[in-house]
Parts: structure tokens; C-alpha cells; sequence
């Protein structure tokens, strides 16, 4: 709970106008195995469509928790964020219409990327990466060049998921300017050029980052990228030579699950036996 | 009267220079002198009118760790002296005066060679005048006023005349055997070095320290320079012929000359570094400045003026600051710290230069007879001002805000782009910035460049980091009417990287000149602000857009205001500003033929 009203309350902060609005949003973060209650559509629309806060706010918020069972309710949340909503309305809105995860409510989402309350844009990025879409994944990319440090590490971990395989390009500029997110959504969408030019971030950057988007590589179904490909990866990863590599291809080979590539699976035990004084030498277990 | 006035101080002139004669100074420097409003100084300059001073050398002299370094202007040869100098010197006419190592001593100009050199008595160089025979000599401390010492001195280095009035002496001059003494801040006296005896004294309202010889003619001043010619009769009626620079606020308050009854140190001081330069002429009947020209010294920059009326003509920045200077006949000649005189005609165009041969912590340059020929002229003034608006250091904020206002009343479109360039750049400092978005605001030329720089937006990825003046061009081409602005004005609406301020002012412009192209823009402004302005500006930005919303859009528009006029949750000062617009267009529907 403790957990929850932080989170809320890190929302509000910079955001004066959004105050108690997002104090209450908590029911949108409400952990998934907990079942939703049914929720009465019809007095909701009523709600949503009354103009008043004191009932659109809470409405929202039931809209938030009930996430894609509140689909119907989608035109209405639609209509609030294009007409444009109150200040303690805002961000239960954008909320909401994440929870709803339709790629529908993307374009009455964009423009709200670009508000000037940061817990607003914040917010609308967030609720991009779960409305997903070609036009999230425009509104996304258009954030990685925020001012906002926040937006751009929501934009830059959320292309990936959404799978803005046109954003790479932006992601590795990002990357290089120390948006370190971008990394694990290059290894989400890269083709094998893209991939390889990833690995070469390892001389320049911290391990774990280049790390992050590594691993994404390798656990990435075989249909996406050849195993041949990811032998590749590890094989340049044991040539590194250092703990760091070899640590974390022990971790790598400790996950590989029986049923993934056996190819791929010999490749990395043939590197952990390989780097293994590497580890010794760093005193790893 | 007091006694020290009168009393000659006996111990100096028996200990100074054996041989020299005593002379009862009363009544020289008395103060029961009658005025005779300039008729005495006229005799005096009737009979002195054949012979004009000596046109004198062109030099530089440096003043450094170890000594004095001389140059021709002309380039024909150079010098060193390395008697440390305790004051600045002084150039008159062929020789050049300094004090120091106890001594006070005179060079030749020309060639450094020493002339004499005599006992300073405990004082310091003030100024000194000559005339090809005689070197006169002012000597003051540092601590107390009143207790300077004149001396007048053969090429020989035979004292012929000291004194020690008792009175604050300037820098005096000396012609024909008569030394011209400021003293006082007031008065000028004219003694004759043979006889001792004053035949003649000047009383100004404008304070004088300095007796000058200039070209062909001497002149009495300091912020002013009155001539010593055929009108001196009338210098009690205030018809003499006398000089003032145009009256202008220039950056650090310059002067033509500093008070010459204080010691200037041998170092530079600020002073020295911001300073007045004009030759005085006779143009007809007429004092003028000549060539039409004066400059202004600030540092590093080079400020050319108008004789007239003071307005900038030229602008030169060099790269050390300028520590001394004089004004030619046809141009200025400048010493650098570096140890570089650069000679600039009186457009500001480079006209040879001479290298005093080291580094120098002080200078003083004599014109003399230097004509100064037309020389490679240096770009355009816009040009110029920029280069020196390019000076990073943070002493210069003073004069780039000067020449900034200089930059904004030129009507050349480039000027804009300066504008919007430094407006737009992160290291522009905050005096500086201020200075150029409230010009730019004002501009009505260069729009091509204004439209260029409002298609730039903060981005992060590009290194954009600081988003163009929007609210200054929004101001400028709404006062242009120029329609092309308004896609780029609507698209900033939208940008959080922009201030306020520049929202507001960019709404303003574009309910002037909106089109049905940005209708999406304002309609995504005016929906996303109308319930969140939680800023005056950004109250008055979403009213500007109803505003543009009303006058381009068609019904859905319409309907749009005016539920938010309506709406509970519109922000109250938002509702408050949409209502007469509201009102206004249910006037208008009655009103319209078919209403009703």
C-alpha cells in the first residue's frame, strides 16, 4: 500500500493542478490477481458524460481498474480526452485509457505526450505504451526528443515492448545520449545489423546496460532471430573476456529453458566453460 | 593669499639645480590676477601667431617590466630604454619625458637616445610640453594635491626655471619660449621661461588640465578643448573657438582626456582602456573634429563615431585591449597590449600597423604629423557588430549591449538572423538575451530567417536544446502579416519546451493570422489548456486560440468554444475571457441577415 501511495504521489509532484486526482488512481494499479468487480456500464457513461469531476474522476478510476472489461466505455473516454478534461480529471483519464489497451485511443492520447504538466505527459506516455499502435508508436517516438527525462526513458523501454521496429534508428540516438532504456528495446527490435551494432556499444558503455538489450537477443524466439545469429552473439560475448561477460553468460545458460534451442544451449555452455577462469578471476561463484 | 603659494621653495631649487635663477613667483599663479576675459592671452597668441608648435614625432612608447619601448609610427625604426618609469610618459614633440629611478629624464622620440636626465624631486611625471628648445615639465605626487613642481629644460639638461607654486598643476605646453601651466582645474597661465614672469592668464568655466599641442595649434581642455588662435579674445564671452564631442551615452562613460592634475600610473588602468580619441581641426571658421570621426576605446573594441552626431560608423575588435591611442590626420593610430600599434583609417579599414617589440603593460602614442592613408575597408557594420558580439568574455556584456541596440536599428535582414542566433543560444548571457528577443520582437526585416528559426524545436535527439525565440517572431511577423508563420506558430502551441510567455505571445499572433491549416493545432491547444492553464499566460494563449478558432473555423469550432464556455470544468479565468467572444458571435447570428 505504502508502495502504491508513492507512486501516486511521485505522479502529483510537478503536477499542481492534477492534486488529489491522482491520489486515487491506485485502483488502476491494482495488483492482476486480484478479480475485477463487474462494473455497471451504463451508469458510468452517465458519469463520464456529466460533466461534473466529482463524478468523472471516480468513474474513471473504476474504469482504470476494470481495465479491458471497461471497453464499451471507450468512446467516452475518447470524447473526455479529445474534448479535454479538468485538471483533477487528467490524469485518471490518460490512466484509464491505458487500461483499456486499445490501439484506438492512441491518437486521443498523443497530444497529451506534449503537455506542458509533467505528470501529465508522463502519464499519456505510459498509457501509449499499453494502447500500442501505429499511432503510439508515432506520439512515442516524437517523446524520445521530450525535454523530459522521464518521458524519454517511458518512450525509449516502451517502443520496444510495442514492437516500433521503425524507431530503432531513434533508440540507438537515444542510446547514445544516455537514454540507457533505449538498449533493451534495440535488443527487442533489432535485425541482426542493428543487433551487431548493439554489441558494439559493450566498449563504450556500462555492461549492464548493453546487457539489458543483449539478453533480449538471445531469448528472442527463433523465428525472429536464427540461432545462428544468437551462437554469433554469445561467441562475441565470450571473446570479451572479462567477469562481467562471463557472469553473465553463467546467468544466461543457468535461464535457457529445456525446451529453447539446444544449438544455442551447447553454444553457451561451450562459453561459460570457456570463461570460467574469467569468473574465477573476479571471485564470482 | 596663502604663503606657499607665494614662497619659492628655496631647499628644492638649491638642491635640484645648482645655477638655476631663484624667482619670486608673485605674482605668478596669484590669485589676485584681475580677469581680463582672454585679453592678455590674446597679446600673448598675437605675438606667438608665427610660431606654430612643432609638428612633433609619430611614435608609440610601451611601457613595460623593464623600461620603455619606442616606435616610429612610420615603421622606420624602434627602440628600448630600460629605466623602469613610475608614471605614464609623456610624448612632446620631439622628445619623450618619463620619470623614474629617481630621475626625471627625456629621450629623443625618434630614436630613444637619451637627452638628460636631471633629479625628480620626489615627484612624478604629470605631463610635460616642448618646443623644439625648451622641455617643460609638470611633476605631482600621488598623495597630496598642491604640491607639484614645474621645471623648464634645455636640450642640454640645464634647468632654466623651476617652481613650486603651491597650486594643483596640469600638463602644461610650451611654445616659443612660453610655457602655457594649467592650474587649478581653472586657469591658464602663460609665463615666459626666460623672464619667470606671467604675462598672461585664461579663466574657464570648463575645467582645463591639459595645454595640448595639436597639429598646428595648441589647445587647453579636458572634457573640452578651447583653442589658442585669434578668438582666444573672446573666450570670456564664451566665442572662442572651442571643441566638444557629441553628447552620448557610451559604454564605461569614456573621456577625451583624463584629469590631468593627478599622476597617471605607468600601467594601464580601466581608464585607460576606455577612452575618447579626436583631433581637433579648423574646418573654415569653424573647430571641428577631424576627418569627420572620434572613436571610443572599451577593452578590445573599437567603437568609430560620428563627428556630428555621434552615431556608430564602424566597429573593430581586436584581439588584446587597446591600452593607448591617439587620433591622425585621417585616421587613429591604437596600441594593443601586445605590443601592436594598428593604424585604422577614419572608416575603421586597417592601415599598417608597427610592432613595438614586446608585450606592454601601458602605451602612449603620439600622432604628430602621421597622415593616414585609406586602407582595405573592414566589412559591414553588421558585420562588425557581430564579430564583436562573438566576444565571449564577461567584460564585454557592457558594450555588446550597446552595440546589441546599435545592431536593432539597422534595417539589414542579416541583423535578424544575429538576433535570433543569439536569442537562441544557450550561452548567451541573461542582460544579452533580454536585450535581443525585445529587438527582435521590434524587427520588421528578415523575415526568411525568422520563419526558418520557428521551424526548430527543442530535440533532445538533434541537440536542440534550447527552442528558438518564439514569442519575439510570433510578435514580429504578426506585426509583418506575414501568413506563412502560422503552420510553425500553431505547431509551437503544442511544444512544452517553450515558455509561457512565448505560448501566449505565439496564440496572440496566430488569432491574427490563422488559417484553416492550423485548425488541428488549435483545436488540440485550446481542448488540452482550456481546464489545465494554470498560468496567466497560458489563460491568455487558450483565449488568443478561441479567438483564431472563431475567426477560421465553421460550426464545429463554434460549438467547441462555446461548450467550453459553458463547462464547468473550463478554468474560470478561461470561461471569463471565452464569454464576450461567445457573446459576441450571438450578437453577430441576430444581427446577420436571415437571423431570426
Amino acid at each position: 500500500m505504502l508502495r502504491r501511495k508513492l507512486v501516486a504521489l511521485a505522479l502529483v509532484v510537478g503536477c499542481p493542478s492534477a492534486e488529489l486526482a491522482s491520489m486515487n488512481t491506485a485502483s488502476a494499479q491494482k495488483s492482476e490477481t486480484q478479480k475485477p468487480r463487474k462494473i455497471d456500464v451504463e451508469a458510468l457513461r452517465k458519469d463520464l458524460e456529466s460533466g461534473d469531476d466529482a463524478r468523472i474522476v471516480p468513474a474513471l478510476e473504476r474504469v482504470a481498474e476494470a481495465g479491458t472489461q471497461a471497453r464499451p466505455l471507450a468512446p467516452q473516454v475518447d470524447a473526455l480526452l479529445r474534448r479535454g478534461v479538468g485538471p483533477k480529471s487528467c490524469v485518471p483519464a490518460l490512466q484509464a485509457a491505458g487500461a483499456l489497451a486499445l490501439p484506438s485511443l492512441s491518437a486521443a492520447l498523443s497530444p497529451y505526450v506534449r503537455h506542458r504538466a509533467p505528470a501529465v505527459r508522463r502519464a499519456a506516455t505510459s498509457a501509449l505504451v499499453k494502447t500500442s499502435g501505429p499511432d503510439a508508436v508515432h506520439a512515442l517516438r516524437v517523446a524520445l526528443r521530450s525535454n523530459d527525462p522521464v518521458v524519454r526513458a517511458t518512450a525509449a523501454s516502451g517502443l520496444g515492448d510495442i514492437g516500433g521496429k521503425e524507431a530503432v534508428p531513434d533508440l540507438f540516438s537515444a542510446l547514445q545520449k544516455g537514454v540507457k532504456e533505449s538498449a533493451r528495446s534495440i535488443g527487442q527490435l533489432c535485425e541482426t545489423d542493428d543487433c551487431d551494432k548493439l554489441l558494439e556499444y559493450f566498449a563504450t558503455l556500462p555492461f549492464e546496460v548493453v546487457a539489458a538489450g543483449v539478453d533480449q537477443i538471445l531469448f528472442r524466439p527463433s523465428a525472429e532471430l536464427a540461432d545462428d545469429f544468437k551462437i554469433h552473439v554469445i561467441e562475441r560475448l565470450a571473446s570479451q573476456g572479462t567477469p562481467e561477460a562471463a557472469g553473465y553468460l553463467a546467468d544466461v545458460a543457468q535461464r535457457w529453458s529445456k525446451t529453447s534451442s539446444k544449438r544455442v544451449k551447447k553454444a553457451l555452455a561451450a562459453a561459460v566453460k570457456a570463461t570460467s577462469s574469467d569468473r574465477s578471476k573476479s571471485g564470482a561463484p | 593669499m596663502r604663503i606657499r603659494r607665494v614662497l619659492l621653495t628655496l631647499a628644492l631649487a638649491a638642491g635640484g639645480c645648482a645655477g638655476a635663477p631663484l624667482v619670486k613667483v608673485d605674482p605668478l599663479f596669484s590669485a589676485n590676477w584681475q580677469d581680463d576675459g582672454g585679453k592678455s592671452m590674446a597679446a600673448v597668441q598675437k605675438r606667438l601667431a608665427q610660431s606654430p608648435p612643432p609638428a612633433g614625432a609619430a611614435v608609440a612608447i610601451g611601457i613595460t617590466k623593464s623600461g620603455l619601448a619606442g616606435a616610429r609610427l612610420d615603421g622606420a625604426g624602434k627602440w628600448r630604454d630600460a629605466t623602469p618609469v613610475d608614471a605614464r610618459p609623456a610624448v612632446a614633440g620631439d622628445v619623450v619625458v618619463a620619470t623614474g629611478g629617481g630621475r626625471l629624464f627625456a629621450l629623443d622620440a625618434r630614436s630613444g637616445k637619451r637627452l638628460w636626465s636631471v633629479p625628480n624631486r620626489g615627484r612624478a611625471l604629470l605631463g610635460a610640453g616642448d618646443d623644439g628648445r625648451v622641455t617643460v615639465a609638470t611633476l605631482g605626487t600621488r598623495t597630496a594635491a598642491g604640491h607639484g613642481a614645474l621645471l623648464a629644460i634645455d636640450r642640454s639638461g640645464k634647468v632654466l626655471r623651476e617652481l613650486s607654486p603651491g597650486v594643483e598643476l596640469g600638463v602644461p605646453a610650451v611654445l616659443d619660449g612660453v610655457a602655457f601651466v594649467p592650474w587649478d582645474g581653472r586657469n591658464v597661465s602663460a609665463f615666459e621661461v626666460a623672464s619667470g614672469k606671467e604675462i598672461a592668464r585664461l579663466a574657464l568655466r570648463a575645467p582645463v588640465s591639459h595645454a595640448l599641442a595639436i597639429g598646428d595649434a595648441l589647445y587647453f581642455g579636458e572634457s573640452k578643448l578651447l583653442r589658442f588662435d585669434e578668438a582666444i579674445v573672446a573666450a570670456g564671452a564664451g566665442r572662442a573657438h572651442q571643441l566638444s564631442l557629441p553628447v552620448r551615452d557610451l559604454p564605461g562613460s569614456p573621456q577625451l582626456l583624463a584629469d590631468g592634475k593627478l599622476v597617471a600610473p605607468a600601467a594601464a588602468t580601466v581608464r585607460s582602456r576606455i577612452q575618447l580619441y579626436a583631433r581637433p581641426a579648423i574646418t573654415g571658421d569653424r573647430l571641428a573634429i577631424q576627418s569627420g570621426r572620434f572613436t571610443a576605446t572599451y577593452f578590445r573594441i573599437v567603437l568609430g563615431l560620428d563627428a556630428e552626431n555621434a552615431v556608430l560608423r564602424w566597429v573593430r575588435t581586436f584581439d588584446q585591449d587597446v591600452l593607448g591611442g591617439a587620433a591622425a590626420d585621417g585616421g587613429f593610430a591604437l596600441c594593443e597590449a601586445s605590443g601592436r600599434v594598428r593604424v585604422l583609417d577614419a572608416n575603421g579599414a586597417d592601415a599598417g600597423s608597427v610592432q613595438l617589440g614586446a608585450a606592454v603593460d601601458g602605451c602612449v602614442v603620439e600622432a604628430g604629423a602621421l597622415r593616414v592613408r585609406p586602407g582595405k575597408p573592414a566589412g559591414t557594420l553588421t558585420d562588425q557588430i557581430v564579430d564583436a558580439l562573438d566576444q565571449s568574455s564577461a567584460d564585454m556584456a557592457t558594450v555588446q549591449r550597446f552595440l546589441l541596440r546599435e545592431l536593432g536599428a539597422l534595417p539589414d535582414p542579416k541583423v535578424t538572423k544575429v538576433l535570433i542566433d543569439l536569442a537562441s543560444n544557450a550561452a548567451t548571457a541573461p542582460a544579452l538575451l533580454q536585450d535581443a528577443r525585445a529587438l527582435l520582437g521590434a524587427r520588421r526585416t528578415g523575415k526568411e530567417y525568422m520563419l526558418k528559426a520557428l521551424a526548430d524545436h527543442y530535440d533532445f535527439l538533434d541537440d536542440v536544446l534550447r527552442p528558438p525565440p518564439v514569442g519575439p517572431l510570433a510578435d514580429a511577423l504578426a506585426a509583418m502579416g506575414v501568413k506563412e508563420a502560422a503552420p510553425l506558430l500553431a505547431r509551437h502551441l503544442n511544444d512544452p519546451a517553450n515558455t509561457p510567455d512565448d505560448v501566449e505571445r505565439a496564440a496572440r499572433a496566430l488569432a491574427q493570422l490563422a488559417t484553416t491549416k492550423e485548425l488541428d493545432e488549435l483545436r488540440t491547444f485550446f481542448s488540452l489548456y482550456r481546464a489545465t492553464a494554470d498560468q496567466q499566460e497560458l489563460v491568455n494563449a487558450v483565449i488568443s486560440a478561441a479567438r483564431a478558432l472563431l475567426a477560421v473555423g465553421g460550426d464545429a469550432e463554434r460549438q467547441l468554444v462555446e461548450r467550453a464556455a459553458e463547462d464547468p470544468l473550463t478554468h474560470p479565468d478561461v470561461k471569463r475571457g471565452l464569454l464576450p467572444l461567445v457573446q459576441h458571435l450571438d450578437r453577430a447570428a441576430i444581427g446577420s441577415p436571415g437571423a431570426g
